[in-house]
């Protein structure tokens, strides 16, 4: 059945679209991402233009992130005060993100830059779970308990920082500045790269902040609904790109799979969501690098600039 | 818009030598006087969700002999055209030229090569040719930039030149039909009937179409333009909601 999305411009099987939102909707629920990196690519591929694509993306994020949540939430695997600094850095640097993105943009170099800022983090992060799931696994293989993960060494000084807050939930002590800067740099590639920023702020929670993996899917699941709301209402109001039509679509999809994701989650051992999750990010970088270097269909693009 | 296609009109006007008639916005009110006449099929175009396209039949009578030219404008923007460029094995853009006001939809018919109507000078007073519209909106001479812009309107249909052949039944009535693609841009059109004698244009008439959206779809879209925080608000809403109802859907014991 095609349906007609009115701000894509465009008829799309609406059955394709369930399905697309669904995939999206199980590596929400799997692996505390939005699932807009996967989905982005994936409209565009479909003739959705690129900002719509995005800020349609950010749209359906909020269902499957908000559902994802609300059943971790129910499993108490969430820690609020946590994804609460997390957010407050998170706006205030997807709003300087935004500004950013709208400096590059009128230069031109806005997608090589993202391509480029795509490549290196996202490569990096997955090469980075790729070996410490392997490690994990041969742990797991020889019934020698798991391994430590190889945390980020912060400088000293981080520990001496004011306002110092345990986190009961994740039974780590911090620094407030230490989420509200994690959360300004994942906010500021958020808005930029037009993801919900799991990606970046699993691997963060993990190796930074060094809490236990239970609470970070559901966290990061709880800091994505803020950020991808404040999206979406940003794209709403200066671009008009958030097509709802092609959102209500995706979400019924992801919302669900959300749920099927929250699920297994649960059943797989942590080795092999730490393998698929660094697995998905390297083919990802894969696929993106070989755009990046093949030659073009068209050398020329065409932008329209105002009326 | 609406006035900006009145300026426009009355720009052209001032520019003939001899306008036959005055430009006006009604087009059964047409003040014409001698020697030509046309009208179109129809003067609104519903842009609704299973639109695949209409044919626009352009028709009318003239008394005298000489050329006809018909040139079809769409809605204007600025835009603009980026080339890449393969630099340390990666394809980047390097350089943009810009078009002010260009027309999204051009399409032009004639009874003969335009350089053989007239001459370039009042080709380009006119604006007539695919040169000439270009020519018009380009920032800067950048040939290669100007060869891709027509290819990719070509491309989309949204450009056309001739978009077909002018037809005579007998000597003085003609026709001329004008595909209008899928992807037509939405907004006010205008529809330009010359006639031309030695060289200058005899008459000339101009005709407004207007394309726009119909239905649920018009409505999701201008909600989007004129009600954005409203519009960004409900999107939200309906995501959160999405969410609680699979979650206590899942969750139900």
């Amino acid at each position: 059945m095609h349906i007609y999305l009115p701000i894509a411009e465009l008829s799309a099987n609406a059955f394709g679209l369930l399905m697309l939102g669904g995939l999206a909707g199980i590596f929400s629920g799997l692996f505390g991402i939005g699932g807009g990196f996967i989905l982005t690519p994936l409209l565009i591929f479909l003739d959705v233009p690129p900002a719509i694509a995005v800020a349609t993306s950010a749209n359906m994020i909020i269902a499957s992130s908000f559902s994802g949540f609300l059943s971790h939430l129910k499993q108490k695997r969430v820690d609020i005060p946590m994804g609460n600094w997390l957010v407050t850095g998170g706006l205030g640097g997807a709003l300087i993100g935004v500004w950013i993105f709208a400096k590059l943009k009128r230069a031109g170099q806005i997608d090589l830059m993202i391509s480029l800022l795509y490549i290196l983090l996202l490569g990096t992060i997955g090469v980075l779970m790729l070996r410490e799931a392997r490690r994990m696994f041969i742990a797991h293989r020889q019934k020698a308990p798991p391994p430590i993960p190889h945390y980020l060494h912060l400088p000293a000084w981080v520990e001496r920082l004011p306002w110092q807050k345990q986190f009961v939930q994740s039974s780590v002590t911090h620094s407030v500045l230490v989420p509200i800067t994690l959360g300004f740099i994942s906010g500021l590639i958020v808005s930029m790269l037009g993801v919900g920023g799991g990606v970046i702020m699993i691997p963060a929670m993990i190796y930074i902040l060094r809490m236990p993996n239970h609470v970070t899917t559901g966290t990061s699941l709880y800091q994505i609904i803020f950020i991808t709301a404040v999206a979406t209402l940003l794209h709403a109001t200066t671009t008009h790109s958030v097509d709802i039509v092609l959102a209500a679509l995706l979400l019924i999809g992801s919302a669900i799979g959300a749920q099927w994701g929250v699920r297994w989650s649960r059943v797989l051992p942590t080795y092999a969501l730490r393998g698929m999750m660094g697995g998905l990010l390297v083919v990802m970088v894969l696929r993106l690098a070989y755009g990046l270097f093949i030659t073009p269909e068209n050398l020329f693009t065409l932008s329209v600039t105002g009326s | 818009m609406r006035r900006g296609v009145t300026i426009l009109l009355s720009l052209i006007a001032l520019a003939l030598p001899v306008a036959a008639a005055t430009p006006s916005v009604a087009p059964e009110a047409i003040p014409l006087s001698g020697p030509m006449m046309a009208d179109i099929s129809q003067t609104t175009v519903e842009i609704h969700s299973g639109f695949t396209g209409t044919q626009l039949l352009i028709f009318g009578a003239r008394n005298v002999g000489g050329d006809l030219v018909i040139a079809v404008r769409g809605p204007r923007a600025n835009v603009a055209l980026r080339r890449k460029e393969r630099i340390a094995g990666m394809w980047m853009h390097v350089d943009k030229q810009k078009y002010f006001r260009l027309p999204m939809f051009y399409a032009l018919a004639a009874t003969r090569p335009l350089n053989e109507i007239a001459s370039s000078s009042m080709l380009s007073r006119l604006g007539l040719g695919e040169q000439e519209v270009i020519a018009q909106s380009r920032a800067a001479e950048k040939p290669a930039f100007d060869a891709a812009l027509a290819d990719i309107f070509h491309r989309k249909s949204t450009w056309q030149e001739p978009f077909s052949r002018i037809t005579y039944f007998g000597e003085s009535l003609f026709k001329a039909k004008l595909q209008l693609p899928d992807r037509l841009p939405r907004g006010h059109y205008s529809v330009e009937i010359y006639l031309f004698d030695d060289g200058k244009p005899i008459a000339f008439q101009t005709l407004p179409l207007h394309a726009y959206k119909t239905g649920f779809d018009a409505r999701i879209y201008d909600e989007a333009q004129n009600q954005p925080w409203l519009y960004g608000i409900v999107a939200v809403l309906m995501a959160l909601s999405g969410g609680w109802l699979a979650h206590r859907l899942f969750n139900r014991r």
